[in-house]
């Protein structure tokens, strides 16, 4: 450990791609030191809730780790320790189920969380069980552009199985919620149980994206009438059946949750929190590749059902568009496993629109600044526009599981 | 379709040959498509009224509409005639997804991710017990079994002279004392250690009387196979294995200590000095 910390932090700027930089300094071992972090903005300088939130999540997972900001909180300094997860005695309680409480301005949905928290597990010492909670948890896709937690669940947890991790690894959603009034909080209720910790990742070669072969979908109304499930499964089945026959979208309709909310009169008062309903649709072809698309009901209201049905179907057949072996959604969670794994070249292929995102280009940048290796692009060939990606893997690993 | 055959004809009688050709492959193709699904309807259920049957009437009465007004059938027309609007209803689900949706349902709303590998495994190990000629079917394994207990326990029920209820059933499902004989067979088949139905404690004398009784009985058996020039099966030599003797805590490890002195036979000192070290001159 004494070399770790001897090294030098990392150093970058601005808040956007935040996390990301958090769960590769978290993986890698090394520190980072964060600055400018909304240091021009007059309303909220410095961290926001949500962020601080995912680095109170960090410290309960990890053992060890050092974070120190600045008093504006423009400036986060961060030194990684080790992923032990949900040991009790470590914050988990008897039952080794760890709760996390997201506080209620929270804007971001939980896949904010649940999907870093996924990437972390697999190299944690011991099995990570973390409960979210509390009057911030939106369960569904979100205006900040989040997934919903069904899209986590259908689309990116089935990723984890080409890369040897496939027991125990569960999303128990026991309360949906949509975002509260303004986009603020929500009354959901999340497990996130991963518990097949490996060494090493297995290298993957993803060179065959496949035909679409069925279409799943989840429809969601939170604490409105179950006829809006119905509305929005008719209308992406228009949009979508003409492609493919094997489309089944299942509804779900749950009444909505309740947060605290004392006054004088009443100490014990709650009050109802986050109504709404939303499309989550899962496409996978016949090679595994999942595609995936998300829309919820704006939180301004106002939108029939219908459109946002049809809205997410045109989404879906976007993304299926752009081709490549993984969604945008998928690709960060995906690249990372990769760098992350054995010493050894995994390749993939992309839809160009999917490798020319902000977000992966910032990570193949964001994986140079971290000492993992370059990445190898070339044409797919073969008539289709996608690039093959090779990415070395790093040999990093499980710290915690070094001697198994 | 004649009304098409008949103005074709009449439009261009010379080449009829090559106008004809195409026509009559389509005329056949309709009367393989018809004897099809003839063949079909027999064996399922009636096909539904599909969309090109539907419009043949149509199409017909665009003919017959024109051969009306004109001869001259427009090659514009013909162009029109070419459209054809499907529409199917896509936003209701085909029946038989309807089916299996109840299951999925669940699968797909639990909270474990869902596994990309095909869910008709379990129809599969439904339809494998069916099989009778298999030879792991449940059947026959049942069957090899009782065929099994019937072999090794008949012997139970000849010994009873006085039962006269002595038929297969009776040999397959044992009843009575034959049934807590069998059990106790079948225990020991198992790896019981000893018959429930050997009496623990008795005195000696008696338990060396039984002793003795049955070697006697088999030593007669024998004397009397011997004697009458029948091969009985080997007899079994009960030999000793040779087990580590005990030593008492304390004392020497090798060697016997008697009166005081510790005795070396020579195998003791070859096991204390390991095997002979060949030693070789230096070059």
């Amino acid at each position: 450990m004494a070399d770790l910390n001897s090294q030098p932090p990392l150093r970058f700027q601005g808040h956007r791609h935040l996390i990301q930089r958090l769960v590769l300094s978290t993986l890698t071992g090394r520190p980072i030191r964060v600055t400018n972090i909304r240091s021009t903005s007059v309303e909220n300088p410095g961290l926001a809730s949500h962020e601080v939130s995912f680095l109170r999540l960090l410290e309960s997972v990890t053992n060890g780790s050092q974070i120190e900001f600045s008093y504006t909180g423009t400036a986060l300094a961060y030194r990684p320790g080790l992923i032990t997860g949900s040991a009790t005695g470590y914050g988990a309680d008897a039952g080794g189920v760890l709760k996390h409480e997201i506080p209620a301005g929270c804007t971001r949905g939980v896949s904010y969380f649940l999907i870093p928290l996924c990437l972390l597990a697999p190299f944690s010492k011991s099995p990570i069980n973390v409960q979210f909670t509390g009057p911030g948890v939106i369960t569904s896709a979100t205006p900040t552009g989040d997934v919903s937690v069904d899209t986590v669940r259908t689309a990116i947890l089935p990723l984890y199985e080409q890369f040897g991790i496939t027991n125990k690894l569960e999303i128990r959603t026991t309360q949906r919620s949509n975002p509260g009034p303004g986009g603020k909080g929500g009354a959901g209720e999340v497990q996130l149980i991963f518990g097949h910790q490996v060494r090493l990742p297995k290298t993957v070669h993803l060179l065959n994206p496949g035909r679409i072969k069925s279409i799943r979908g989840v429809a969601y109304a939170t604490g409105v009438a179950g006829a809006n499930n119905a509305r929005m499964i008719e209308a992406a089945r228009g949009v979508l059946n003409p492609f493919v026959a094997d489309t089944r979208i299942f509804s779900e309709n749950t009444s909505a949750g309740f947060i605290p909310a004392p006054d004088k009169s009443n100490p014990r008062a709650k009050r109802k929190l986050g109504i709404g309903f939303g499309l989550s649709l899962v496409a996978e072809s016949s090679t595994g590749v999942r595609y995936s698309a998300d829309v919820a009901s704006p939180v301004t209201g106002g939108v029939p059902p219908e459109d946002i049905g049809v809205q997410c179907a045109n989404q879906l057949l976007e993304v299926v568009e752009q081709g490549g072996c993984v969604s945008a959604v998928a690709a960060p969670t995906l690249l990372t496993l990769m760098a992350m794994g054995s010493e050894d070249v995994g390749r993939i292929q992309l839809g160009r629109d999917v490798l020319g995102s902000e977000n992966v280009l910032q990570l193949a940048r964001d994986f140079k600044e971290f000492g993992l290796s370059g990445w190898g692009l070339r044409d797919a060939g073969e008539g289709s526009d996608d690039i093959v990606v090779s990415i070395v893997g790093k040999g990093v690993g499980n710290v915690g599981r070094k001697t198994a | 379709m004649s009304t098409i055959l008949r103005k074709r004809k009449r439009r261009a009688p010379p080449e009829s040959n090559i106008s004809n050709s195409p026509s009559a492959s389509e005329d056949d193709a309709d009367v393989v498509k018809a004897l099809f699904q003839r063949h079909f309807e027999a064996r399922f259920k009636p096909l539904p009224t599909t969309i090109t049957k539907q419009q043949e009437p149509e199409m017909n009465s665009e003919d017959e509409d024109e051969s009306a007004e004109s001869d001259w059938s427009g090659v514009s027309s013909e162009a029109e005639q070419t459209v054809t609007i499907i529409s199917s209803d896509t936003t209701t689900p085909q029946t038989d997804t309807l089916l299996s949706d109840k299951s999925e349902l669940k699968a797909y709303l639990s909270s474990k991710p869902p596994s990309s590998t095909p869910k008709s495994l379990p129809e599969k190990a439904k339809a494998t017990p069916k099989a009778a000629d298999d030879e792991d079917s449940t059947e026959n394994i049942k069957n090899d079994l009782a065929l099994q207990r019937l072999l090794t326990e008949s012997h139970l029920l000849r010994k009873d002279p006085t039962n006269s209820t002595n038929h297969i059933s009776e040999t397959i499902n044992p009843s009575g004392k034959n049934r807590h004989k069998a059990l106790d067979l079948r225990l020991q088949n198992l790896g019981s250690k000893a018959s429930v139905f050997k009496q623990a404690k008795m005195p000696m004398a008696h338990r060396k009387g039984i002793v003795q009784k049955a070697q006697d009985r088999e030593g007669k058996r024998r004397r009397e196979a011997k004697e009458s020039g029948i091969v009985l099966e080997k007899e079994k030599r009960k030999f000793r294995v040779q087990e580590k003797r005990e030593r008492g805590v304390g004392g020497p490890g090798v060697g016997k200590f008697k009166g005081g002195m510790l005795t070396l036979s020579r195998r003791d000192i070859d096991s204390i000095q390991g095997p002979p070290v060949r030693k070789k001159g230096r070059r």
